[in-house]
């Protein structure tokens, strides 16, 4: 303790390398928490204590039908719509049309009892405009009662008037409601439900009243618990969730290295101190635990600065979470952090357990050393300059470990494929040993006729293990970074590829709301007809998407009807001849990901419950599709009409004649069509822009992950060289007496980080590729799914050195000036 | 032809309640003014112009061994959308009035009070008005009329009632000539009357029991749009059916302030059916004995001291059952009264109905969910 307060950058070293570990595994687990979280909320807003939802579009009057099912002991109905409000840009409402008589045991939706706030009887059911909006989207958007809200859907805008606020709950802020009646009237859903919702007398025995519920509503219509819903949702966001934990645990293990560099300097610095200790009879447990103590010490306030810290970085993790669970999986919003209690115990832990691991060789080390040698002053506690064969059988023995891993994880254990990346990690980190004393004693003969770099080289050998573990723990930092931007970047050029193949149309139609809300609204026949009219479309592909169950599991279903110009890369290739066999009846196609999922290739049949019944379909090929994680079925119109009878489509590809101006074209749909305001129009390049925007934008979390690694990665670089200077301050003594100057001194040490750095990329690099090809062809495959070939980014991997060497050097550079600063006769009379 | 027709009938149904000397708030709700003459039996059915409205039952029946119960079932009415508001709508949801009903039995000899409330939207014709011989009904509480006659059915959790009413009197209008002003103003009045003794028999239902029952009853009928004040916060209200054969109904308005407001009113109406009014400064009601509800801690006034000098008459009011709160959304005590005490010198008794609204909570009548 008294070491700790006489040395405060060595205490601050440790404090912040398991600061920043703890604050990144914290802030991930705060962000995936919130997500899952935000859409159960969202649920239990909607479904509150229902035992079973009936969703799909109902008509109304099944309802009394339903709630006089025996076994049912409340029911009440709903409609939904999600409106964008075109007052807040990018801004949505999720209107429930509720019934206020038949949903109060259901507890879902409670008015604020306040004055001015609460439930308005004459408004609610007198006036049609009447909304009610939670009380944080009130207070957001400064609402109060009596103000108006333009809410968008369609071709239509309607002023709604807010009446009444909704108790503030932990759920979605976005949720509003109103008035069955007048959601009905508003949406134009007279007649029409979207879902009840019941609560039934036996809820452990539920099987009897699900049989009556099925055989009343329609074969699509979804009966089930609502938490279901969760669950599945849950169970997709699992594994990119998984992923996220995993990256975050990469800034523990840099910490592991980081503190085994500071308490090793620890040890050598009180070298005498220990000496004294075992000599006056304690005993090497002592030593051990003194050393355990001081790290654990240094854990315990790092880990609870950590968590502060997760708390604040949880910040930007969230809405970069949030955006990717949109673009990827359902319309969610995060408007709270969630964080279980249990967490915080777990966070520190974790931390602790990382100092703990990362102290114990070090704090043995010095258990282990005779009280002789340690009192010694020659004797310096890094002896070896040779590696020990140890540690590459370690390597081999990590490797191998890693490639068992992989296999298990493709054969159906997903989690395994964690520990490929794990053991890959170590694996190369145990090869740093060896690295720095091969490239030590090869720059040490290739800098001969320098002095310095010579000197600095030889010290790379000298103090191996010490140096090993730096290269090892800034290696891994680079490796993550390396790893992610090669995954990012083959995940992109696939894109590109496979846009490139699929947008093939001049020009895309679709209402914009759909931006915001998904396919809710859909393209009238007017526009058809407007569009059709013009004398430049050559040919329109007409699009519909439907969420569907294929065997039971909710999927997504893209009814598509047109050219057959846009045709998708199958697996296994024939594209053309798969393509024709999938224009026959009661057929469709399914994306690389639903195969996986549902364990179903081509050849085989599926069932798909249409409003006719359960009816089975033939698969006729698996395509390439990188749209949707959850995957994708694709069915011709007349395939689709056939059963579910209508013929609404959600957007539109038009295909121009040869010539064709497309920004002139644009301007006429714009300028032609009444209520264009309301469609987004895209020429073909700016639709690939902006599904590139989409990629960027679901890729933001893992960008600020990499922005947290090459943070880590400096940071890394100026701690060890502060460790390092202190650790040679003897040293450093010394070779100030013998004459060489502060200058020189200062060099010296620059040197070595330029070395340690340049041993540091090429290992990370190197361990890099290797953890990117663990990234998509074990992780992404266990738990997505896609096809990505890999691909070198290779002009990012070259930069990887001309941005931190300089780092390096710059990094080093004050405790390079401090070292060059000491009072000469201070540091070699004695030890400090 | 056919759509000539329709429009004509349209605008008769909007003229309507013009035509017959009312007049519309701002809202498009029709008010209570003077001039208005009650017909029956069209105004036992539903005034949809009017924003709210009550079919009110309360009366006093015994088994043949003596066997006492009370009993109350009372239909209300309360619009949201007047008749030929914009925009005209075709989801069934959308709910023009909500229809809501309370129905009590006290079980005197058991001591035992049981209420319950039903509030319904009626989208699916589970409630409404006036159908085939229905006058009001939600779910399987109904009040039919027949011939005259009246039927109430009710089936709560444990409790049940199947009752048949036939007027033993003619309707007496309340207020002046059925115009009953409840606050100062153009406006703060309903139409009211009432059938002050109709013969009763039929079943109660308790629990499992099954009791054949006879005695009397009290249907009072009332329809307005804004009848009261802010300033008032409730009111006492009691229906009195004498042994000698006369009926008295009075009530009073009572002020935020703990004063009577003076439009407070009553009418006599003697054994031979000569009805006259009183008004605040005829009668004199002094409470004698408070009960607290344990539900919440409302004091209500159960007995009473009742003088009326201009008809000699001095009754001790006291209730059947000191509990006759009923609980539901509007908290009130309604309930089964016994009298006692002399007329112009003669001992007489009596059974009735007693209802004291506003003692807890605001006064349901502001917002016009009861009477």
């Amino acid at each position: 303790m008294r070491y700790a307060l006489r040395h405060k950058s060595l205490a601050l070293i440790n404090i912040l390398s398991v600061a920043l570990g703890v604050s990144v595994f914290l802030a991930v687990q705060i962000a995936n928490r919130s997500a899952n979280a935000a859409f159960r909320a969202g649920i239990d807003v909607v479904a509150g204590r229902a035992n079973i939802e009936v969703r799909g579009t109902l008509d109304d009057s099944l309802f009394p039908r339903l709630r006089e099912l025996a076994g049912v002991t409340a029911a009440t109905p709903l409609v939904e719509r999600v409106v964008t409000l075109p007052g807040w840009p990018g801004e949505y409402l999720h209107v429930l049309g509720i019934d206020p008589f038949t949903n109060s045991s259901f507890e879902n939706f409670k008015f604020s009892k306040s004055a001015g706030e609460a439930f308005d009887a004459d408004a609610w059911f007198g006036d049609p405009r009447s909304l009610a909006v939670s009380k944080s989207f009130a207070d957001a958007h400064h609402l109060k009662r009596g103000d108006s809200i333009r809410v968008e859907f369609g071709e239509r805008q309607v002023d709604l008037v807010v009446s009444s606020v909704l108790q503030a709950k932990d759920g979605d802020s976005h949720f509003a409601a109103m008035d069955i009646g007048w959601a009905q009237e508003l949406f134009g859903l007279q007649g029409k439900l979207t879902g009840v919702l019941l609560q039934i007398s036996d809820p452990n025995h539920p099987e009897p009243v699900y049989e009556r519920i099925r055989s009343l509503v329609p074969p699509d219509a979804v009966v089930q618990e609502p938490g279901a819903r969760s669950g599945q949702v849950e169970q997709m966001l699992s594994g990119f969730e998984l992923n996220l934990t995993a990256l975050s645990m990469i800034s523990l293990l840099v910490g592991v290295f980081l503190i085994y560099n500071t308490v090793t300097a620890s040890v050598v610095r009180r070298r005498s101190e220990i000496g004294i200790l075992r000599a006056l009879g304690g005993s090497r447990a002592k030593v051990r635990w003194l050393f355990l103590g001081e790290a654990a010490f240094y854990g315990m306030i790092g880990s609870v600065a950590g968590c502060v810290g997760g708390v604040l970085m949880a910040n930007f993790l969230v809405s970069a979470v949030s955006t990717t669970v949109t673009n990827l999986y359902v319309l969610t919003s995060i408007d709270h952090f969630y964080l279980p209690f249990w967490q915080i115990p777990l966070v520190v832990s974790a931390g602790m357990a990382s100092v703990l691991v990362g102290a114990w060789i070090p704090a043995n080390a010095a258990a282990n050393v005779p009280p002789l040698h340690a009192l010694n002053m020659e004797v310096l506690i890094e002896r070896s300059e040779r590696p020990r064969v140890i540690w590459l059988v370690l390597s081999a023995g990590c490797l191998v470990a890693a490639f068992g891993a992989s296999v298990l994880a493709l054969r159906g254990c997903p989690i395994a494929s964690f520990a490929a990346a794990f053991f890959t990690l170590i694996g190369f980190c145990c090869l740093s040993p060896a690295v720095t004393h091969r490239f030590g004693a090869g720059a040490g003969r290739f800098l001969r006729p320098l002095l310095l770099p010579r000197l600095a080289a030889r010290n790379l050998v000298r103090s191996l293990y010490r140096h090993a573990v730096t290269v090892a723990a800034l290696a891994s930092a680079l490796a993550m970074l390396v790893s992610v931007s090669i995954m990012i970047y083959s995940f992109r050029r696939t894109i590109d590829r496979w846009l490139a193949r699929r947008l093939v149309a001049d020009l895309f139609v679709a209402p914009a709301a759909n931006e915001i809300v998904g396919f809710e609204n859909f393209i009238p026949e007017d526009l058809m007809r407007f569009l059709r009219s013009q004398p430049e479309v050559e040919m329109i592909d007409t699009f519909r998407y439907l969420d569907l169950r294929v065997n039971g599991a909710p999927t997504f279903l893209g009814v598509i009807n047109g050219s057959g110009r846009s045709i998708p890369d199958f697996l296994g290739g024939k594209n053309a001849e798969k393509y024709k066999a999938f224009r026959a009846p009661d057929t469709a196609i399914i994306s690389e990901s639903l195969s996986r999922r549902l364990k179903v290739n081509q050849g085989q049949t599926v069932s798909i419950a249409t409003p006719l019944g359960s009816r089975r379909f033939l698969v006729a090929g698996v395509f390439y599709d990188y749209s949707r994680d959850s995957g994708l079925m694709l069915m011709q119109e007349a395939n689709f009409e056939k059963f579910w009878h209508e013929s609404r489509v959600n957007s539109l590809a038009l295909y121009l004649r040869p010539g064709t101006d497309i920004e002139k074209m644009i301007r006429r749909i714009r300028t032609g069509y009444p209520n264009a305001q309301d469609y987004s129009v895209y020429s073909n390049r700016a639709l690939r822009d902006a599904v590139v925007e989409v990629f960027n934008q679901t890729f933001a979390v893992t960008q600020v992950l990499r922005v947290i690694a090459v943070l880590v990665a400096v940071i890394g670089i100026a701690l060890n060289f502060t460790v390092l200077v202190k650790e040679r301050e003897r040293e450093i003594g010394t070779l100030r007496a013998v004459g060489v100057s502060r200058r020189q001194v200062r060099g010296l040490i620059v040197w070595e980080s330029v070395l340690v750095g340049i041993m540091a990329v090429l290992l990370g690099v190197v361990t890099g590729v290797a953890l990117s090809v663990v990234l998509t062809e074990v992780i992404n495959k266990a738990f997505f799914g896609w096809t990505i070939p890999l691909q070198i980014p290779w002009d990012q991997l070259f930069w990887t050195p001309v941005w931190l060497l300089p780092a390096a050097v710059l990094a080093s550079l004050p405790p390079a000036n401090q070292a060059s600063r000491r009072n000469i006769i201070d540091i070699v009379r004695t030890d400090a | 032809m056919r759509s000539v027709v329709t429009l004509t009938i349209w605008m008769v149904l909007l003229i309507a309640p013009a035509a017959r000397g009312e007049k519309m708030n701002e809202e498009g709700w029709a008010v209570a003014l003077p001039g208005y003459q009650i017909t029956l039996p069209q105004d036992h059915f539903p005034h949809y112009q009017f924003r709210t409205e009550w079919w009110y039952f309360t009366g006093n029946v015994s088994t043949a061994d003596g066997r006492p119960f009370g009993y109350q079932l009372t239909f209300f009415r309360h619009g949201y959308r007047p008749p030929g508001v914009e925009p005209p709508v075709t989801s069934r949801f959308v709910m023009n009035e909500v229809k809501f009903a309370h129905f009590a039995v006290t079980d005197i000899s058991a001591g035992k009070f049981h209420f319950d409330g039903r509030v319904s939207r009626g989208a699916f014709g589970e409630a409404g008005f006036a159908d085939g011989n229905r006058l009001a009904w939600i779910d399987n509480w109904e009040l039919g009329y027949n011939n005259n006659n009246f039927n109430l059915m009710a089936a709560a959790q444990d409790y049940a009632i199947e009752l048949e009413l036939m007027p033993e009197r003619p309707a007496v209008r309340q207020g002046a000539d059925g115009l009953s002003q409840k606050a100062a103003g153009e406006g703060h009045a309903s139409y009211y009357y009432s059938i002050t003794r109709l013969k009763t028999s039929g079943t109660i239902k308790i629990g499992s029991a099954s009791y054949k029952v006879e005695g009397s009853s009290w249907f009072d009928r009332e329809w307005a749009t804004n009848q009261l004040t802010p300033e008032q916060s409730g009111w006492n209200w009691f229906a009195i059916q004498l042994s000698d054969g006369s009926d008295l109904m009075l009530y009073q308005m009572r002020l935020k302030n703990g004063g009577i407001d003076s439009h407070s009113d009553g009418k006599w109406i003697a054994p031979d059916g000569a009805s006259s009014g009183l008004s605040a400064d005829d009668f004199h009601l002094v409470p004698e004995k408070y009960w607290t509800s344990p539900a919440n801690k409302a004091s209500y006034p159960v007995e009473w001291k009742l003088t009326i000098p201009k008809l000699s008459l001095d009754l001790q009011i006291s209730p059947a059952l000191e509990n006759q709160e009923l609980n539901l959304s509007v908290v009130y005590w309604e309930g089964s009264v016994r009298f006692k005490g002399r007329r112009a010198g003669k001992a007489v008794d009596g059974v009735g109905y007693m209802e004291l609204t506003g003692y807890q909570g605001k006064a349901p009548g502001l917002a016009g969910s009861t009477r």
